[in-house]
């Protein structure tokens, strides 16, 4: 590659192309690329760049999406339907934008976790992390108004309950509810406001706050390693190994979301139902967590988690960069590292139990469902009755769930006559999962 | 050039006693990074082969892009929709060489919508039992044309285009002759393939 008889075509002696020629490209070209990084180029750094390329991931498939978009409670979800199933290419354009979302959000996490445990937010880039922070809560604000737009029953439930937790919030709470739905009640309003906020109001501020954000970055550089020694030692520009390293993460980046695009179809649950009372909402992953801490609270203290919880967050996030006036290095900061330990552990608990419980809920419906199977089999219903369907021999099941426990009724399967002496209920020789099963449904019936 | 110095501010925790940062040059790049010492040529090759890479990289995911954007913004456009038999009613509506409009609902898709249009064709049974049917559609420029039973002619108010009852050219500016419809007669109804043709050509051509 090295051939010294081309080494004026190079990229030291550039040839002055016939636009450079025009419009004197070549020092822009040099003061862009050749941003001075401390401690030279690394793979941490590349974080930044990566939330970006998604970015303009989004603004790309978001514009093609919105060719067949139609924004009316009568056409939304059919015309997300149409794009997913009778569009060339609909459901991998629409897999690239929500998969593309979920990587934004990781890699923003990714971002802001550097960013943090590097202590970068320090002086003299207050100011960038702030800008940074904004830009946080206006992708969250993307991924809100983004997960309604397919007006599918997930995304009406989980839209309403996110509204109704405005709603808690202390005097103001039913007008913020109001303003943020349109109106009284989720409806057409609510569609075309989220819509508009979607793709006109957010894209315009967060353009903004990008610009604003890569701006302060060139004027007071990136932070580079807390080690000052470390920071000292080695300078080295932008271009071409922190490009490159941008270049490969962003490349592994898109390839994995390509993939996730091709492999996993994108979630679209039945029409929104306003009557439908059996749904269970379910925000999107990085509300999960939220979602999930919700269920701690007791109610009267719902506001505290709803708004108290956010807003300490928030002031925090801002607060940051003016606390502590020590080193970068984590370990001058053991405040700072420990609140980030201790929020990113409750973070994952929440997100791993909510899981948790999720699978154990299937789980306990498919039991449930067997259980109900096998009392038909069984012949139960010869002499017990549900619901006014059975024989009238042994007790009336239709409520046992609310009076027996699960104990009991396991014990009273292996050998009724020990728990009911002088019951004619036969003993039944069930697998010890048969009888769990059959407990399962027992439970389910209550009033 | 002349050297230009980015102007990174010194950020507050920085030791002050610390020696002055290195100067950053546009031709000392490669001395900066190759802290090897060897030669600018072989530095040069490098920033080659990282320009190359780079390049290949963006170019693969601009295509990664473009391609499948295109073809999901561009084909559903192309897509021709094929024309769906349709019940036009009893056979015996019909008389002998006698036409008659008759009026078919045709239901089709309009994008995520499926919507019902009301379509009209002249038809009518010749001496032999055939079933003779036109698109109503002069093949002039679209007017409507009607039939005059006085005259037994095909006639276009718009332009005055005169059809015979087969369908000839009699008069008028029409470039080809009436655009005969597909039918089938099935248990005594009638069934009709509703087209479009382009205006205006001397060939029959499906829009």
């Amino acid at each position: 590659m090295a051939d010294g008889r081309e080494h004026n075509a190079g990229a030291v002696v550039p040839r002055r192309g016939w636009l450079d020629e025009r419009l004197n490209l070549a020092p822009l070209l040099r003061r862009l690329l050749e941003e001075p990084i401390p401690g030279g180029a690394s793979w941490i750094y590349i974080f930044g760049s990566v939330t970006l390329f998604l970015f303009v991931n989004q603004v790309l498939t978001g514009m093609f999406l919105a060719l067949y978009y139609a924004p009316a409670p009568e056409s939304a979800y059919a015309s997300v339907r149409f794009i997913q199933e009778s569009i060339a290419l609909g459901s991998f354009v629409r897999g690239l934008h929500h998969w593309g979302a979920s990587a934004m959000m990781v890699a923003i996490g990714l971002h802001i976790l550097q960013t943090y445990l590097y202590g970068a937010y320090k002086p003299p880039r207050e100011p960038m992390w702030t800008i940074g922070v904004v830009l946080l809560f206006l992708t969250l604000a993307f991924g809100f108004t983004g997960y309604l737009l397919p007006w599918d029953q997930r995304a009406y439930w989980a839209t309403q309950v996110g509204i109704n937790m405005v709603g808690t919030v202390p005097v103001v709470g039913e007008t913020l509810a109001r303003i943020v739905r349109g109106g009284d009640v989720m409806g057409a309003l609510t569609l075309s406001r989220f819509f508009a906020v979607h793709v006109l109001f957010l894209p315009a501020a967060i353009v903004l706050g990008i610009a604003l954000h890569l701006f302060i970055l060139r004027r007071v550089g990136p932070a580079g390693p807390f080690d000052e020694e470390q920071a000292r030692a080695r300078r080295e520009p932008f271009y071409p190994r922190q490009v490159f390293m941008d270049a490969v993460a962003i490349l592994l980046v898109f390839l994995a979301v390509v993939g996730l695009a091709s492999s996993l179809p994108s979630p679209l649950a039945d029409p929104a139902d306003p009557s439908a009372s059996s749904f269970v909402p379910k925000p999107e992953w990085y509300f999960l967590f939220f979602y999930q801490l919700l269920k701690y609270v007791p109610g009267r203290w719902e506001s505290l988690a709803t708004v108290g919880f956010p807003l300490v967050v928030i002031v925090f996030l801002f607060a940051l960069p003016f606390l502590g006036k020590r080193g970068r290095r984590p370990a001058q900061r053991p405040v700072a590292i420990g609140a980030g330990l201790l929020f990113l552990t409750a973070v994952f608990f929440l997100i791993a139990e909510s899981i948790r419980q999720d699978r154990l809920l299937a789980a306990g419906d498919q039991r449930a469902e067997r259980g109900k199977a096998l009392y038909q089999q069984l012949g139960c219903v010869g002499c017990h009755r549900i619901n006014g369907m059975g024989g009238a021999v042994g007790p009336d099941l239709s409520y046992v769930g609310d009076a027996r426990d699960r104990d009991w009724l396991i014990r009273h399967f292996r050998d009724p006559q020990a728990v009911v002496p002088g019951s004619v209920m036969p003993r039944f020789n069930a697998s010890d999962e048969d009888l769990d099963a059959l407990t399962a449904y027992m439970l389910t019936l209550k009033k | 050039m002349s050297p230009e110095i980015p102007p990174t501010r010194k950020a507050s925790d920085y030791d002050p006693t610390a020696p002055p940062e290195l100067e950053l040059e546009v031709d000392a790049t490669e001395v900066v990074l190759d802290s090897t010492g060897r030669g600018s040529q072989e530095e040069i090759g490098r920033r080659r082969f990282f320009k190359r890479l780079i390049g290949l990289i963006a170019g693969v995911v601009a295509l990664g892009w473009a391609v499948p954007l295109a073809i999901y913004g561009i084909r559903p456009a192309l897509l021709r929709r094929s024309p769906q038999w349709t019940d036009a009613g009893a056979l015996d509506q019909l008389g002998v060489n006698q036409p008659r409009e008759l009026d078919v609902v045709v239901s089709r898709r309009d994008g995520w919508r499926q919507i019902n249009a009301v379509k009209s064709f002249w038809a009518y049974r010749t001496s032999e039992g055939h079933v003779v049917a036109y698109a109503s559609a002069c093949p002039h420029l679209g007017c409507s044309y009607q039939w005059r039973e006085g005259q037994k002619r095909f006639v276009c108010p718009c332009h005055l285009s005169i059809f015979s009852l087969d369908g000839a050219v009699l008069g008028g500016p029409a470039p080809r002759p009436l655009d005969t419809l597909q039918v089938r007669v099935d248990g005594g109804r009638l069934f009709v393939l509703p087209e479009d043709f382009k205006a205006g050509i001397s060939q029959k051509t499906s829009l």
